[in-house]
């Protein structure tokens, strides 16, 4: 169709095609002609935080965990397992739920516009039934004992609660095993009229596609579901106040190693403005300071307060900024300290110049590698998009930073008198004290 | 796609292998030890696995060796052990961008520069490793061995094989005992790099664009091998007949119940039925259309993770679910009725049919990523000596069902393992 508005998105030698279907719904395509397989990801922006919501008026409260469980009763079917009509495919049928949006996806070598049809329709159609629902309680209640039974459990709950008051990324996306014993088929499929609507979805496909006539089969497909609704539901996040709630929580658990993790809180309107640019600052001014090279890590590895698993990470969405750092050790306070000291170091002094262009180089590499695997590519694209960010231009905005750029980061960023501390430290068995 | 891949010999026992594919942007090197898995020695390679990374003698801390990598834009080395079967797997891997695409020559030298130096001009101090650096990783190591029992999944795992094979190798984990490292000298640890590197069995596997004859001369010129004998490993024993079920139990503070029931499938990787058994363990736990899936959690709702397990060199499957701690004895029951099921013919031609197209499409599908390629690539020349692709997936798709039913003609469970709930009596 000659009046179709196609966008094209380009960065990094890729290309992505954006379309609106007319009912709403919007396509991405990026063509990678070289793979062997082809990936589609069926996406809405409803996650685990929009559990207090206004639609059409009206304000909702749904229990904690009313996304994800959602998401396990769209593969209900009454005639045959979805993930059967995918295998017979050879394609391969999953999903996720993140704090913003649920996620279907699957993968193909043959047949994909046949799975992508089935992948459609499972999403468009459910078969939810007070039987399914009731079932699902207790599958989900074993997946949520799984999660507690990991050792980070305590360790990222203790942060959130301690960062945050009131902002709804405090709770656990699948729930607790209490929220979901509310869950009922009326409070689902009530979630699913208001959430998966065209307009509040989005479809990506990469692979070897076609880009024009899929998107004229994709029109002509969609002209069979009902067109439900064209406003969007829009979340509820009470007023978040600056400081952290708790400056430090402490726990104990019978595990090998203690733990760690610090969480610096910060002003999310900082990122209102050149969001890109400030975020790539800030992930190498973290690289600088706490990276495998930094006078940091060499220092606290040979004092024995680091393990292979130290990281670091900073994150930004609706209503919240956040910076985390730590990792497993038995000298938790020793590396709090040492945290906060290298902070106020480079807040002071700013870093050098060689080591930034280093940084560069090493940012460039690993921007290159990632375009390797088009699953990599795939899920972080999709991604991306549904927190409302733009990958290209993030990856763009590395080439033009400029050490000013990150030594200011560090500074506007960081407020050490605004961070949480969640420890959690090893208990001794009863049989050795 | 793979365009095409060439082999040679380096010397006798080193073997170069260069898979050439234009997709990728990065060159993956892998780098293959072959040890044999015996208490005497596993904790020795694990410990070398962790030390050689961290320094050379011409960069002498880790910092320096990460700043260098950061240079070469950013090369990732990862240098760990493995398990295959009876055999301990040293592994270094490093995933360099294509030369063509930063725009500079002579990066997959000095990544190799640095690797050469890693094994054959490490950073000593008199006749060992310098003693501080052993030390930390030692820690380290001592640390990750304590830290495997807050893994409750891959715990249960454990226990299962260990008591399952106490009389075999099999039994013995990639990082060895807490005692065996503690006992290790830098000296000692010197002497064991030297005699590994000089008399092993290794493979190198090279997988991305570049150009071969280049390739292939800037490895040989860059890595120093000595010629001499090196050893070959003997194929391990795998077919075990249990004359009674092994149950073993243990209390962890803990809010699910796991589980891990080990069998002895008895269909080694050599055998033309091989193919039959690895499908049949796809029917029974792989994955949302398998029988495990629909009957255990779909239909009965007792767990969210429920899935089975090849271990191909040992010819043993192993079942793992999540459930509670009163639902043991009903999972297990249902576990042994579905093995019965399919070991008697009872499934359909769909169920069949579904698991051969999931297994093809893994193989199919690896190529499309250079990690998972190199790893199949090189199970299969541990396994058969050759990579033959089409050849795989058309012995998969012969698959018949009477084939399925002889290969679980002789499955026996031999262990159950059971993580329970602590008492928390005074």
């Amino acid at each position: 169709m000659a009046n179709r508005k196609v966008n094209l998105i380009e960065g990094l030698g890729e290309k992505v095609y954006v379309t609106t279907l007319s009912n709403g719904l919007e396509v991405h395509i990026m063509p990678k002609p070289h793979f062997a397989k082809k990936y589609a990801f069926f996406a809405t922006q409803y996650g685990g935080i929009y559990n207090d919501y206004w639609f059409e008026g009206k304000r909702y409260e749904m229990p904690h965990g009313t996304a994800h469980f959602l998401e396990h009763q769209i593969f209900e079917d009454n005639e045959k397992s979805n993930f059967e009509k995918f295998e017979e495919l050879g394609a391969n049928l999953n999903a996720y739920t993140s704090f913003t949006s649920t996620v279907y996806h699957f993968d193909s070598i043959e047949h994909f516009d046949t799975g992508l049809k089935l992948l459609i329709d499972m999403v468009q159609k459910t078969d939810i039934t007070e039987a399914s629902v009731l079932k699902e309680i207790e599958v989900i209640d074993q997946e949520i004992r799984m999660y507690m039974d990991e050792p980070t459990w305590d360790l990222s709950t203790n942060l959130y609660r301690g960062l945050f008051h009131h902002h709804p990324i405090r709770n656990e996306i699948a729930g607790s095993t209490e929220s979901i014993r509310e869950i009922t088929k009326e409070k689902i499929m009530t979630c699913y009229d208001h959430f998966y609507s065209p307009s509040n979805m989005t479809l990506f496909l990469y692979g070897a596609i076609e880009v024009d006539s899929t998107f004229e089969w994709l029109e002509a497909y969609f002209d069979k579901f009902r067109f439900r609704h064209t406003e969007k539901p829009k979340l509820i996040i009470p007023e978040e106040p600056y400081p952290v709630n708790y400056r430090r929580l402490d726990s104990y658990k019978r595990i090998g190693k203690g733990m760690m993790l610090v969480g610096f809180k910060t002003d999310p309107r900082l990122f209102e403005e050149n969001k890109e640019d400030k975020i790539a600052a800030l992930k190498i001014a973290n690289d600088l300071m706490f990276g495998r090279s930094s006078e940091f890590f060499l220092m606290a590895y040979e004092k024995g307060l680091v393990a292979d698993g130290f990281d670091f990470d900073t994150q930004v969405g609706e209503g919240y900024a956040m910076s985390l750092v730590g990792n497993e050790t038995d000298h938790i306070d020793e590396l709090y300290e040492l945290i906060l000291s290298e902070i106020q170091k480079h807040k002071d002094q700013g870093f050098k110049a060689d080591d930034f262009m280093r940084m560069k180089r090493k940012i460039l590499g690993r921007s290159i590698s990632s375009f390797n695997s088009l699953q990599s590519i795939a899920g972080n694209y999709t991604q991306s998009v549904m927190r409302g960010n733009d990958l290209f231009k993030q990856m763009e905005a590395y080439k033009n930073l400029t050490i000013e750029a990150v030594n200011q980061a560090v500074i506007s960023f960081y407020d050490l008198e605004n961070h949480t501390l969640s420890a959690v430290h090893k208990q001794k068995s009863d049989a050795n004290e | 796609m793979i365009n095409q891949t060439l082999q040679r010999t380096i010397i006798p026992g080193v073997n170069l292998h260069m898979v050439q594919s234009d997709k990728f942007k990065t060159v993956l090197f892998g780098i293959y030890i072959k040890r044999p898995l015996v208490e005497s020695e596993v904790a020795l390679n694990a410990l070398l696995s962790r030390v050689i990374d961290k320094a050379t003698a011409n960069l002498h801390s880790s910092r320096e060796m990460s700043q260098a990598l950061e240079m070469l834009y950013g090369t990732l080395i990862v240098s760990d052990v493995h398990k295959y079967g009876e055999k301990q797997m040293i592994q270094i891997k490093i995933q360099v961008p294509g030369e063509q695409h930063v725009g500079e020559t002579g990066l997959y030298r000095g990544v190799l520069a640095i690797i050469n130096d890693m094994i054959n001009h490490p950073k000593v101090e008199g006749d060992g490793f310098d003693p501080e650096m052993v030390e930390r990783e030692k820690e380290g190591l001592i640390s990750e061995i304590n830290l495997r029992k807050d893994h409750k999944d891959s715990w249960v795992m454990s226990c299962c094989i260990e008591n399952m094979c106490k009389d075999e190798h099999y039994h013995i984990h990639e990082f060895g005992t807490v005692e065996r490292v503690k006992a290790i000298t830098p000296e000692g640890l010197l002497k064991h790099l030297r005699k590994i590197w000089n008399e092993s069995e290794i493979d190198i596997c090279v997988i991305g664009d570049y150009d071969a004859e280049l390739m292939e001369s800037a490895i040989i010129d860059s890595l120093t091998f000595s010629s001499g004998d090196r050893t070959l490993l003997e194929r391990e024993q795998v077919v075990f007949f249990p004359k009674t079920v092994n149950y073993y139990e243990e209390a962890h503070d803990l809010t699910q119940g796991k589980l891990c029931m080990g069998y002895r499938i008895n269909v080694p990787y050599e055998s033309p039925l091989y193919a039959a058994a690895l499908v049949a363990s796809v029917i029974l736990g792989g994955g949302g259309s398998s029988k495990f899936f629909k009957v255990i959690r779909e239909r009965e709702g007792l767990c969210y993770s429920i899935y089975s397990r090849m271990e191909k060199y040992k010819s043993i499957m192993l079942v793992y679910a999540g459930v509670d701690f009163d639902k043991f004895s009903k999972t297990e029951s249902l576990v042994e009725a579905i093995i019965e099921e399919v070991k008697n013919g009872q499934f359909t031609d769909e169920e069949l049919e579904i698991a051969k197209k999931t297994v093809v499409s893994n193989i199919q599908s690896v190529s499309d990523y250079p990690n998972s390629y190199i790893n199949f690539y090189y199970n299969l020349i541990v396994s058969e000596g050759i990579v033959d692709e089409q050849a795989h997936i058309r012995k998969i798709e012969g698959v018949t069902r009477e084939q399925i039913v002889e290969a679980l003609g002789d499955i026996r469970l031999d262990t159950v393992a059971r993580l329970v709930k602590e008492d928390h009596h005074g």
